[in-house]
Formats: C-alpha cells, structure tokens, sequence
C-alpha cells in the first residue's frame, strides 16, 4: 500500500495527511470518541474543499496562459 | 484552577511519556481511544516521511559557521519524541568521529559482505559479483603503524567458491555515517614464495552498518545534494511528513498535560450554547460533567 501511495500522484498523499491533521487535532479539543469522529469527518472536508477551492482559483486565473 | 474532565493522574509524567513516545502519556492515563488516534496518526505520519527518504530526511546537522536555517525543519521533527533525541546524540557522533576511513582496528570485525572482485592469477582474469563474509584483523604494517589486513570469503556471481587474502592497508568507510553499508577498500594478494604480491583488488565493496551507526546520523554536504537529486520533490514531502509528525505530536503533549479543550461532555464551542456563554463559563458552572471519564 505504502508503494502504491509512493508511486501516485504527489497530490494523494494530501489524504491520508488530511486525515491525520484531522484527527489529531479533533482529538486535543475533545474527549468523547463519537464527538471527535464526528468532528474529524467535517474538518477532513472542509480542508478539502478550501484546497479544492483554492485550485479552482489558481485555475481559473491562469486560464489560457 | 478548574476541575479537569478527565482523570490526567500526573500530568507532568503524562506529558513527558506523550513526547516521548506518541500516545504513551495517554496511555498512561487510560484515555485508550486518544492514546491510539495519537500513536497511530503521528508515528504513520512519521515513519511514512521516512521511509520515503530511505530514513535519511531525519537528521540533526548543527555545523560552526552554517546557517542555523537548517535546523528549523528538524526543530519541527523532534517533537515526535525520542527519534529527535536520538537524532542529537548521533549528531554528536558524527561529529566527534568525523568523516575519517577506519584505517586500524583494535579488535577482530567479521562480516557479511557483497562487492566485485577483479582477480587476475595466470591467464585467468575474473572480474566477478560476490557475496560472503570478510574478517579483518589489527595488525603492524612494515613500517610499525597499525594497519588493517583480512580475509574475504565466499560464492562468485558464477557459483565458484573463492577464499582471497587482503593485503595490509585495508581500509573501511568511516565507522557512523548516514548509509546502512560500510564502505571496504582492499588490495586482494596471495602468497608465492614467500613473498605477498598483489593480484587484484575488490571493488564497490561493502558491508552491512549497523542500525546505530547510520540511522539519524547527518548528511555531508554532498550527500544532502545526492538526496535531492535522488528524491525530487519526494525530499519535499518526506520532510512535510515528518515535520507535521512532530508539530501534531505538540498537541498530544499538551492534551496530555491539559487535557482536551473542551472537556468530556462540553462538546460545543460557541455555537451551540444559547446566548452566547463561553465555554469556560459552562466548565465552571457545570461541574457534574467533571469527573464523568474517570
């Protein structure tokens, strides 16, 4: 699996890093399980649609170029 | 000082073990669920980063008279813990035994070995692959220094057994350097009438290091610019890695020590408290929650 991951695209690795970030963050601002999934889940999200936001920008500005 | 919602025992100890290992303070505390998102997710981060590198990208280089820049990335990693400790000490290995050949033993070494060998006895010439063992020994060159000579043996690429004598001056890469095989430089003789002449030398030779001479010992400067040719922009992420590795592991200390922001049962921020009321405001005022973890 490590391999595969390796020999991907660079742009995957934003995954599992995305999903770590999250849990370790949820899990030092809170205690219970379900609460820090739950929040994991949104933050995972949300990071990536701020990235995949700011791609979009990056693209539509260098349109044509 | 408020009441913490979890049971923290010691906290000081508690941290100490988070930093060290990550999860180990949690762990220690009970708090199994944390204990295995923080060791899971900081040491994957970590070990991923440096597997990706070939466990290279690690390293603590503080050299008089370089910028102090370069420490900043491994300031980052060593929040993972122990590794970044290791990484200090060998750093201070590496610099006190320097990037000097081993040119004299004071004790027998026995190895495994792989290299080339080019032999040329009579009309035969082999230039061949080999794997075996090499077994050095100390002893006094004809001009009274110390010197190293040996023994290789073992199977050609062919399947032919060979067993050579190396001459005196045999030489060994330095003894800690960030690379898990041992650099071996060697003249091959035989005896013929008394006399040692010279029949061939081994080439690209090497032997294993042990995981303690290499790992976390600093790059030279020319090894560093290889490794960026080597990885590219897997440097870059390698290094990403294993510095958000450590920083995260910042925040599993600190949960160690403190506690989670918002406490077992006080899972709003702001959003969902009517008016507006401030966490710590509901902390104090709701102190049936404390306790109910531990």
């Amino acid at each position: 699996m490590l391999t595969t991951l390796a020999q991907a695209n660079i742009s995957w690795h934003l995954l599992p890093l995305a999903v770590a970030i999250s849990l370790v963050y949820n899990s030092s601002r809170y205690e219970a399980p379900a609460r820090i999934l739950q929040r994991t889940v949104k933050h995972f999200v949300m990071i990536l649609l701020v990235l995949g936001l700011i791609l979009g920008v990056l693209v539509a500005l260098s349109y044509k170029l | 000082m408020q009441e913490p919602e979890v049971n923290l025992k010691d906290p000081l100890i508690a941290a100490a073990l988070a930093y060290l290992v990550p999860g180990l303070g949690h762990l220690y505390q009970g708090r199994l669920f944390k204990a295995a998102i923080y060791s899971v997710c900081i040491l994957s981060l970590f070990g991923y980063g440096l597997w990706l590198s070939g466990g290279k990208i690690f390293q603590y280089r503080s050299e008089p008279g370089k910028p102090r820049t370069e420490l900043l990335s491994f300031v980052a990693q060593c929040g993972v813990g122990l590794p970044g400790l290791f990484a200090i000490n060998q750093g201070r290995r590496y610099r006190r035994s320097g990037d000097q050949v081993t040119s004299s033993l004071s004790e027998p070494l026995s190895s495994s070995f792989q290299g080339k060998i080019q032999v040329q006895q009579g009309d035969q010439d082999i230039a061949e692959e080999m794997t075996g063992t090499i077994a050095f020994s100390p002893a006094v060159g004809q001009f009274g220094d110390p010197t190293i000579v040996g023994r290789v043996t073992g199977t050609l690429a062919n399947g032919q057994s060979v067993d050579y004598m190396l001459a005196e001056g045999t030489r060994l890469g330095p003894a800690v350097r960030n690379s898990p095989r041992r650099m071996v430089s060697a003249d091959i003789v035989e005896e013929e009438n008394g006399r040692t002449v010279r029949i061939g030398r081994l080439e690209d030779a090497s032997i294993p290091r042990s995981f303690w001479n290499w790992f976390a010992v600093p790059l030279s400067h020319s090894e560093d610019q290889d490794l960026h040719r080597e990885l590219g922009k897997y440097h870059e992420l390698a290094l990403v890695f294993t510095m958000i590795a450590g920083l995260l592991n910042v925040l599993a200390v600190w949960d160690a020590f403190d506690g989670p922001a918002y406490g077992y049962g006080l899972d709003t921020e702001t959003d969902e408290i009517p008016g507006g009321s401030s966490v710590s405001a509901i902390r104090k005022s709701e102190p049936e929650a404390v306790g109910a973890n531990s």
